[in-house]
């Protein structure tokens, strides 16, 4: 990815002009005016979670349960712009077992399931790794294939930002990504977008210029001279010309009025966010300060999204088993997480703390210790919502109404690595699209009858715009989940 | 048996039905309305903008098709960006793909928010860089003392090339109002950023931007109107070169010397011997040959990348521009010619060199290549992933080479079985082309096994899968007959001596420079053309000369509602 520097010049370019516009289709409609650009956030965290983080059914609706660092207290605040979603299967990543595999007793467990999760598609033979599983993604991930699918989305300065809070080393399937654009086009790697870890790297690739507010009302106000000519242009060729292109004529004249309204639009709150400290990164596998690196990649996301730099965005929390992730900052609430583990397993990874992967295998002996981490990425989660609901777009409302939030899990529980039955959550909307505020037990709509994920990516897919269609990725996984729209 | 159009049908006169095959299954009518397969109406699709090419349009024999109003594509943006500002930074790429429209070509399908906001960042891009050489571009210095003179002199020379048809007093008058307004308005630009802005509008103009050079000058003439002189001149230099005019054909244009067909197969010669006529054909040839988007496709061979993909694209282009621009021109020499120019990856797969070669002319092995169609990247292109298509080969020889038709399958297609032992290819397509499907695969799967011994990468092979190589093959309704032959290097002879491989040719030159299919009122035209074509031995050049001197270029019917003098 070239570099991407936000000087005058530059800025142009980056202002939102190319394509950044809130399509208007006819059929597709469900909006009743065009607000503001819409715009995706996937986010995945590994190790499966314990009983505590279902919801607990009450009279119109559900609450956190009351126990100690219950995980969903840290969203309910937020309940009305999210829906929880339970009942949703990796199907496409059980099915690869059998299918790829050709072994109809294998099965992937959460570690393995990064190539499936947001894809919707079977595996494919991958990059080789050491324990057997090596499959890659055969379908772009749910945020890339908007990406490839919306223009005004691929035309963006950074088509997508995909993050992780900790440098990984290469090999195994701890490190696959979570987002990917294809098939594999050798067998040997992934086809993934690149990853950015280095919060400060992000930061000057994403801001490293000036935001200077006076220059920027210039420049629109320059782009608009231009369009006004253009739309003059437009008119006088429209008297020549015969009917139907006369209509043709008018598309464009549309689109020029789309593009001055677009200018207008880049948020107000195309803000430079506060430069974090440079200590906070670490080269490392490990990083005692992961948490100060999630928060400022959260805040450089939500300023990319309002300066129109980016509208997709993926961040994965952290990698698939998290043996190498240990939690000091945590340790105020709970001491042992600075203490060295002794017992059970200790997971191979170098470090003997209690990192995310063995705490999650015995969930059972250390719950609190797994809900106040599935409680601190919530936390992260909640943050992202609290970000976007307080930053106001060009129109005056927040940009939460405009983005959508998807927050899955890897695994059920910690011990067991199941891909099914999961607790998701969608938070935001997209001009609408969704109806928010609910517990879905069942996101089949039926009870005890789990659904794959390809019914909530299509229903994501055509929310942000992509061509209307009936399924995602592979069509005997069924249809759009209608379940979850207004 | 399928359902044939007869012979009596109008269209057989000049050789191609062009709903050949549809159906495939006997049934007619019952695909897709009422016209389809009838009087010779459906040639007429999209010939009149918004009617939906279904319904048959009365008009007088002779009278020319319509021509909508057309956006230039990415290919004729580029080259034209670089004729006129020397750009070559080909700020078109990033416009969005074109899909093939229903002339099998690329074309604009609309021009809606994204292109506008696309046509923008690219006229900023290319002005900024224009900008750089200020006074060399616009002949004075806009900073300089008298700076309104300079503007309006290079907004009346460089509107004069920028639109293709002289800029009117009015047009120059608004240019300088807003150059004006740019500098000494509330904006309070200098001198270079409000020049920027200038050229920045002239790129953004539809009148830039659109094919359309004054066309409402047009002079009436039978029941259609004759192209006026800059709109005619556009017509030929976006067919010949994909880009404006120049200054030699601009005069021409200014000086009424585009009258007589004379004086326009002067200048459509004169432009076919121009370097700048390789674009054209080159674009030409990537399309009909189907290899656009081969840099993308995945083939699981080790060695395959988009470099080499690339490799086999240029090869096509080159083939074909050296053949009709430099060579002989005849149709049997494109499909028999053994003579190409190769690159480094390419030359390793021919076994003609190694990787790292330059590019250099080769001959092709005799045993193995013979023609445009035996080339590695047409092959490849017209494969599946994992294995050779003699399906997508012979689909791709019917309609791209035979102008025939053949209907899209039905959705519920099974996969092919993968190969096993004991069961030969032939056997495994024979058992999947069994039933309903068998209709239409008979036209496609015996043309395609000619082709058998090239892999899904182009390669030339004797085994596949263990088993010695069978490209026997069979095609039917060429010219009317049904032929047989051994391998694809017989079945290119065949192709190469067809009348109707030629008139398909010259079909579907007329649907790429023209960008629209041939309507019944072009028939006549193109059945005068066609019989000079065969006559001349189908030099393929010289069609091409009598194409673009005919009323099919030179005139037009006017739209509906459409203002004219």
């Amino acid at each position: 990815m070239s570099r991407f520097r936000f000087d005058r010049r530059t800025f142009i370019a980056g202002l939102g002009i190319g394509g950044g516009v809130v399509p208007m289709l006819p059929s597709r409609s469900f909006g009743a005016t065009p607000t503001s650009p819409r715009r995706l956030v996937v986010i995945s965290v590994p190790n499966g979670y314990t009983a505590d983080y279902l919801p607990e059914v009450v009279a119109g609706g559900w609450r956190a349960r009351d126990t100690e660092f219950s995980p969903l207290k840290v969203i309910e605040p937020w309940k009305d712009r999210l829906t929880i979603m339970g009942g949703v299967n990796v199907q496409n990543g059980i099915d690869t077992a059998r299918d790829v595999k050709k072994d109809p007793n294998a099965s992937i467990g959460g570690h393995a399931i990064l190539p499936f999760i947001l894809t919707g598609a079977k595996g494919m033979a991958g990059p080789p790794i050491p324990d057997g599983w090596s499959l890659t993604a055969s379908h772009p991930s749910i945020d890339q294939f908007v990406v490839q699918n919306v223009p005004e989305i691929k035309q963006r300065p950074f088509p997508s930002l995909v993050l992780r809070p900790v440098r990984m080393s290469a090999g195994g399937y701890g490190n696959n990504p979570l987002s990917y654009s294809g098939k594999t086009a050798d067998g040997n790697s992934h086809n993934a977008p690149t990853i950015r870890d280095n919060p400060l790297t992000l930061f000057n690739d994403l801001f490293g210029g000036n935001l200077d507010t006076a220059a920027l009302d210039k420049i629109r106000a320059q782009k608009k001279s231009i369009l006004d000519f253009t739309s003059g242009q437009l008119k006088q060729l429209q008297a020549r010309v015969g009917k139907d292109d006369r209509l043709r004529l008018q598309n464009h004249l549309d689109g020029v009025a789309q593009l001055e309204k677009q200018i207008a639009m880049v948020s107000n709150a195309c803000r430079k966010p506060t430069q974090s400290a440079s200590d906070i990164w670490t080269d490392q596998q490990t990083n005692p300060k992961m948490d100060l690196v999630m928060r400022t990649q959260i805040d450089m996301t939500v300023a990319a999204m309002a300066c129109d730099h980016t509208r997709v965005a993926s961040h994965l929390w952290v990698q698939s088993n998290n043996n190498t992730v240990v939690f000091p900052w945590l340790a105020d609430k709970i001491p042992s997480l600075n203490e060295t583990w002794t017992g059970g397993e200790t997971a191979g990874s170098g470090n003997n703390l209690r990192n995310h992967h063995t705490i999650a295998h015995n969930e059972g002996q250390l719950k609190r210790e797994k809900n106040l981490i599935d409680r601190f990425f919530l936390e992260n989660f909640a943050y992202f919502i609290d970000r976007l609901s307080s930053t106001l777009d060009a129109n005056g409302r927040p940009m939460i109404e405009n983005t959508l939030l998807l927050y899955t899990n890897m695994q059920r529980s910690g011990g067991g690595h199941q891909t099914d039955n999961l607790q998701w959550f969608l938070a935001g909307n997209s001009n609408g699209y969704f109806k928010q505020g609910r517990y879905l037990p069942w996101l089949s709509g039926t009870a005890n009858r789990t659904a794959p994920t390809n019914g909530l990516f299509t229903a994501i897919a055509n929310a942000m715009g992509c061509p209307p269609a009936d399924s995602f990725a592979d069509p005997t996984y069924g249809g759009e989940a209608t379940i979850l729209r207004s | 048996m399928m359902g044939i159009t007869t012979r009596s049908d109008r269209r057989w006169l000049v050789g191609v039905p062009l709903f050949f095959a549809v159906g495939c299954s006997g049934s007619i009518a019952g695909e897709g309305g009422s016209n389809v397969g009838g009087s010779g109406s459906v040639g007429g699709m999209n010939e009149k903008p918004g009617t939906g090419g279904t319904t048959a349009l009365p008009a007088p024999v002779g009278a020319r098709s319509f021509l909508a109003l057309r956006p230039l594509t990415r290919v004729e943006y580029n080259n034209t960006v670089l004729d006129l500002l020397g750009d070559t930074a080909f700020a078109g790429d990033a416009f969005p793909s074109e899909s093939a429209a229903s002339t099998g070509f690329a074309q604009v399908q609309k021009v809606d928010e994204v292109n506008v906001g696309l046509y923008f960042d690219a006229a900023e891009a290319i002005a900024s860089r224009s900008v750089t050489r200020l006074p060399s571009l616009f002949g004075c210095d806009p900073a300089g003392n008298a700076e309104m003179d300079c503007i309006s002199r290079f907004v009346s020379s460089f509107g004069r090339r920028a639109y293709r048809r002289p800029i009117t007093a009015e047009e120059i008058a608004e240019y300088l109002a807003f150059y004006k307004n740019e500098l000494r308005g509330t904006l309070k630009l200098s001198a270079g950023d409000a020049s920027k802005a200038l050229v920045a509008t002239f790129l953004q103009s539809p009148f830039f931007l659109y094919r359309w050079e004054n066309a409402w000058n047009a002079e009436k003439d039978g029941s259609g109107v004759r192209l006026g002189a800059f709109h005619l001149a556009s017509q030929l230099s976006y067919f010949i070169w994909a880009s404006m005019p120049d200054e030699e054909l601009m005069k021409a244009a200014e000086n009424n010397e585009l009258n007589h067909t004379t004086q326009i197969k002067t200048q459509v010669r004169r432009m076919l011997a121009h370097v700048k006529a390789e674009r054209s054909v080159a674009s030409f040839a990537e399309q009909w040959m189907g290899v656009s988007a081969l840099s993308g496709a995945l083939r699981s061979q080790a060695g395959w990348d988009p470099i080499l993909a690339r490799a086999m694209v240029v090869e096509i282009q080159r083939f074909v521009s050296d053949t009709l621009l430099v060579g002989d021109a005849t149709l049997e020499t494109l499909f028999s010619s053994r003579q190409s120019t190769v690159g480094g990856p390419l030359a390793a797969l021919y076994g003609v060199g190694d990787k790292a070669a330059p590019s250099r002319s080769i001959t092709l092995p005799d045993t193995e290549r013979r023609g445009i169609l035996t080339l590695a990247g047409v092959m490849a292109a017209h494969s599946d992933e994992n294995e050779s298509s003699p399906i997508l080969r012979g689909k791709f020889i019917r309609e791209h080479v035979m102008c025939d038709l053949i209907p899209p399958p039905p959705g519920d297609v099974p996969d092919l079985d993968p190969p096993r032992p004991g069961l030969s290819k032939k056997e495994r397509f024979a058992m999947h082309r069994m039933g309903a499907c068998s209709a239409c695969h008979e036209l496609m799967d015996p043309i395609g096994f000619g082709f058998e011994h090239y892999d899904n990468v182009g390669k030339f092979r004797v085994t596949d899968n263990n088993a010695p190589v069978d490209s026997t093959g069979s095609v039917s309704n060429l010219d009317g007959n049904d032929q047989t032959f051994a391998s694809a290097l017989e079945l290119t002879g065949l192709l190469a001596k067809s009348p109707q491989v030629a008139e398909c040719l010259m079909r579907q030159f007329f649907r790429f420079g023209l960008a629209k299919n041939e309507g019944d009122r072009d028939e006549d035209s193109l059945s005068e053309i066609f019989a000079g074509f065969r006559k001349g031995g189908f030099d393929i050049r010289e069609m091409l000369v009598a194409l673009l001197t005919s009323e099919i270029v030179t005139h037009r019917m006017p739209n509906a509602e459409e203002v004219l003098p």
